[in-house]
């Protein structure tokens, strides 16, 4: 039996019985999210109005609790994850899209609304919603803020903090305020900037307006073969050296070719180097003069064949194998970790062969699948959970290729935050005054750093909370709820 | 004292006094005269003039090409004024990464020259570019006419080097297109007019330079409701212009642009071939009204209106509504009933903004008419409606908060200010709720 503290209780008065889940076997779920860490909750909450946020927020606060929130858990770094334990808030059952403003090009949606129902909501009005994460079909709106989620299409369009306008956010002490708002240049600080990305340590964003863009009359879908990475990688610095940006630039390497074509035969050449995928956007004519410029400049690298997805079925599979190929990889290892780093677009043939170099050292298979025009790199280590060893020694895989990354300009992560993953590996890229700045401002939003704790900042960094969670481990999982 | 860096303000002893006045009128913020000017030539000595002003309690007012700085309300002490337009050039540039990164104190024009010889552009806009440096436009933050196409300059820094009050150098931000590595405080730095901390370097994304370039003139509209109707359009036509603005007729005539009643300047840019297939696209929705091509300067002409010297107004006032807004915004303002003053306006729909001018006599009475008169429409149209007084006689700005309504946000903004900056060394008064 589980003794329930008052604690419980008294988050059960707020939302009723049905929404405050406490018992290990139920908590079993949100052990988890897409990343390699795992923890439990001391109990799990499914609020669905801001007020009831609000009470959360108090009580945590009145209790002395760490709060995680929680979208679909899907992220990649453990964002998600209770590392301390405490509260966790799950955000799925606030998902309304509130309101589509067509003649203002915006939505109000609650956090919990996945990001591509957005889209295909805002589709119906000629409307789109840009950044569209891989796992744009599961992943929350509300998570996607607090990750500054990318996407293959933010090459042109940019992350998910050129898309929110405004937010309502609740903070730390249950306080509510509005972060920016529904116009598209607000004054003061730019306090919802700096909310985004945030990784749930500022607060809970309960409503959020976003832009929406016109979707474009014309969308064009290039496939190019090469008979190696570099190759692909040299017409990527190509197109955009030469003033185009298209919509997306992404390649795919030959080990998940391999893999994608086991789990379904998409017609890719098996014996190809890589796959580069090249979308264009815009109005009729305009795109058909990138298009011509386009192949010249895949026929001038050297590309092996060329093809062009007129129709949108076509597109459609295209971009289903690109977005799968992450489940594909599932063909040629029982477990893969997936890192994400950025380097300058001129650097991607460097780090790549350096990957590689780092596979064969430690003699692991790495498959590479990314966002290519923006240098964005997510090598797939493929593994064996069940051998001895193995977790660790991708692990070590995982901090060279971040630090081969930095060493070459780029960063620790384009898309996935920093979360548990990397946290350790921040001050290979700010020193510790720009860390403890970035800590001043968390100060402002959270001054007890109960919001989302353990994450971000590497261990050596002391945090308010770290302390009371030692306390906490002494006295035993759940004794304080 | 760093001879080097600091300059003593004060009257030469055969100087005279109007002489004096001459010679330091470029230093002059609103109406205060700062007792040391700092000239910083590198990032080290931005922060020993932080920690200068820190220890001796003094005041920092950072400066760009001091093309702005009437924006803002009264500072609450001027002690040194910041002059960083020393520190100025390239640090980097990749042309095939399409980054690059400079010091703060580089011009506008000078960026945009060394970037031309790879047939790129930095897509931020200013007035008068040859003084205005990037340290003071992303301060300031504010988009220009390019928002359809290029977005807010904050969507353009990809990190700065910034120095604290308390002269720490940090970083933020980083060197990539793609970067959700720590909190993204870059955004909060820009839009802050130097209340945080002093840009001393900037890294932006950069854009390939359209090839070709055309100004096309919509005129001859009988009333403003079929101004907007084709305005509404065109915008509806995906990604046809890169810029729309509809001008008044005193705006026509300050610019000389020699037409009548209201008037819709479009910018299309492209290939010859795009350039052609956009024109005809947009022949389409001009109807019966008339339509040429005029001078690409326009654009900078707009710009400038309201900051240079010459021919500048008393006053402006900038508007933000919501697009939807624009037409419920016309009629408030034209409604505002000037004897012996003239009133101008740019209204951008695109973003939802309208600049408005006034030239002429402002006494005390009709200021605060006219601010009433705009304040008004905040409370009669809806919450997502503001605006802001950009320029206007220091006498009156004493009497008014030129920033208008606080954000709603203004307790943690304030928190924020008194975390990074306790001692209020940078730009003290001038920002929103007296940051």
């Amino acid at each position: 039996m589980n003794r329930k503290s008052k604690f419980i209780r008294r988050l059960e008065r707020v939302l009723g019985e049905d929404y405050v889940i406490s018992h290990p076997d139920e908590l079993f779920v949100y052990e988890y999210d897409g990343s390699i860490d795992r923890a439990f909750p001391s109990v799990v909450v499914f609020p669905n109005s801001v007020e009831q946020i609000v009470d959360l927020m108090r009580l945590a606060n009145q209790y002395e609790v760490p709060v995680v929130t929680r979208g679909s858990g899907t992220g990649l770094s453990g964002g998600a994850i209770a590392s301390s334990g405490g509260l966790q808030i799950a955000l799925t059952r606030m998902n309304a899209i509130l309101s589509i403003d067509i003649a203002n090009k915006s939505a109000i949606v609650e956090p919990g609304v996945i990001n591509l129902k957005l889209d295909e909501a805002a589709r119906k009005h000629q409307l789109r919603y840009a950044p569209d994460p891989s796992s744009q079909s599961a992943c929350t709106l509300g998570g996607n803020i607090a990750e500054n989620a990318g996407g293959p299409h933010c090459l042109a369009y940019g992350t998910t903090t050129n898309h929110v306008l405004g937010m309502e956010v609740v903070l730390e002490n249950g306080s509510k305020t509005w972060l920016g708002g529904r116009l598209r240049e607000s004054k003061g600080y730019d306090l919802r900037g700096a909310f985004v990305g945030s990784e749930g340590t500022f607060g809970v964003a309960t409503k959020i307006i976003l832009r929406l863009l016109q979707s474009p009359p014309v969308t064009k879908t290039y496939l190019g073969v090469f008979s190696c990475v570099a190759l692909a990688c040299e017409a990527v610095s190509l197109i955009i050296s030469e003033g185009l940006i298209p919509a997306a630039m992404e390649i795919v390497d030959s080990l998940t070719i391999n893999a994608i074509q086991k789990t379904n035969d998409v017609g890719l050449p098996k014996d190809a180097g890589s796959v580069l995928l090249i979308e264009l956007e815009g109005r009729i004519g305009e795109v058909e003069e990138q298009g011509e410029k386009v192949e010249e400049l895949l026929k001038l690298v050297g590309v092996l064949e060329y093809r062009l997805a007129s129709e949108k079925l076509e597109r459609e599979v295209l971009w289903k194998t690109r977005k799968g190929a992450l489940g594909a990889l599932g063909n040629l290892a029982p477990n893969y970790y997936l890192v994400d780093g950025v380097v300058p677009r001129t650097r991607l043939v460097e780090i790549l062969e350096k990957v590689n170099l780092i596979g064969e050292e430690h003699g692991i298979k790495i498959a590479n699948v990314f966002h290519a025009g923006d240098g964005n790199i997510h090598p797939c280590i493929l593994f064996d959970e069940r051998k001895s060893g193995e977790l660790e020694r991708v692990i070590q895989v995982g901090g060279e290729i971040l630090e081969a990354c930095v060493a070459l300009g780029g960063t620790l992560s384009g898309e996935h935050g920093i979360g548990l993953e990397k946290k350790a590996y921040m001050p290979l890229v700010f020193s510790p005054r720009d860390l403890e700045l970035m800590l001043q401002v968390r100060k402002v939003f959270a001054p007890a750093g109960r919001l989302n704790p353990g994450k971000i900042f590497p261990d050596a960094i002391a945090y308010d909370y770290r302390q009371q969670r030692e306390a906490v481990r002494n006295a035993g999982p759940g004794s304080y709820l | 004292m760093d001879n080097s860096i600091f300059e003593i303000i004060k009257k030469n002893p055969n100087e005279s006094h109007s002489a004096f006045l001459e010679r330091t009128s470029n230093l002059n913020v609103d109406g205060m005269l700062p007792s040391i000017l700092a000239r910083p030539r590198t990032v080290d000595q931005i922060a020993e003039v932080l920690n200068f002003a820190s220890e001796n309690c003094l005041s920092v007012l950072p400066s760009g090409g001091g093309t702005k700085r009437s924006l803002g309300n009264i500072p609450n002490a001027v002690d040194i004024l910041m002059d960083l337009s020393c520190l100025h050039g390239l640090v980097t540039h990749e042309p095939s990464d399409l980054t690059a990164t400079f010091l703060a104190g580089t011009s506008l024009t000078d960026v945009q020259s060394i970037l031309s010889g790879s047939n790129q552009f930095l897509p931020l806009e200013s007035p008068i570019p040859s003084r205005a440096t990037l340290g003071g436009i992303l301060s300031v933050g504010m988009s220009g006419s390019n928002y359809l196409r290029y977005g807010l300059p904050r969507d353009w820094v990809l990190g700065v080097k910034v120095v604290n009050a308390d002269s720490s150098i940090i970083k933020v931000g980083g060197q990539v297109v793609k970067n959700v590595t720590g909190y993204d405080l870059t955004k909060m730095y820009v839009g802050s007019l130097g209340t945080l901390g002093v840009i001393a370097e900037c890294t932006f994304k950069l854009a390939p330079k359209p090839k070709e370039r055309m100004t096309r003139l919509i005129y001859g509209f009988d009333n403003i409701d079929s101004a907007i109707q084709v305005m509404d359009n065109i915008l509806e036509d995906y990604g046809l212009v890169r810029g729309l603005v509809l001008i008044d007729q005193e705006v026509e005539s300050r610019l000389d642009i020699g037409v009548e009643g209201y008037a819709i300047l479009v910018l299309i840019d492209g290939t010859k071939r795009t350039i052609r297939a956009n024109c005809e696209s947009l022949n389409a929705f001009v109807g019966h009204h008339k339509v040429k091509t005029v001078g690409d300067h326009y654009w900078q002409q707009m710009l400038n209106l309201g900051w240079i010297e010459n021919g500048r107004p008393v006053m402006n006032i900038l508007l933000r509504f919501l697009p939807s807004q624009l037409k419920d915004v016309l009629d408030m303002v034209n409604g505002i009933q000037l004897q012996e003053m003239k009133k101008g306006l740019i209204a951008d729909p695109g973003i939802g903004k309208i600049r408005l001018f006034f030239w002429g006599e402002l006494g005390a009475k009709r200021f605060h008419k006219i601010i009433s008169t705009i304040a008004q429409i905040s409370s009669t149209a809806e919450p997502s409606y503001e605006y802001l007084i950009e320029h206007c006689p220091v006498i009156l700005k004493k009497t008014v908060d030129i920033w208008g309504q606080e954000p709603d946000a203004l307790e943690l903004m304030m928190d924020i200010k008194n975390e990074l900056d306790p001692k209020k060394v940078l730009n003290p008064g001038r920002f929103v709720g007296g940051i």
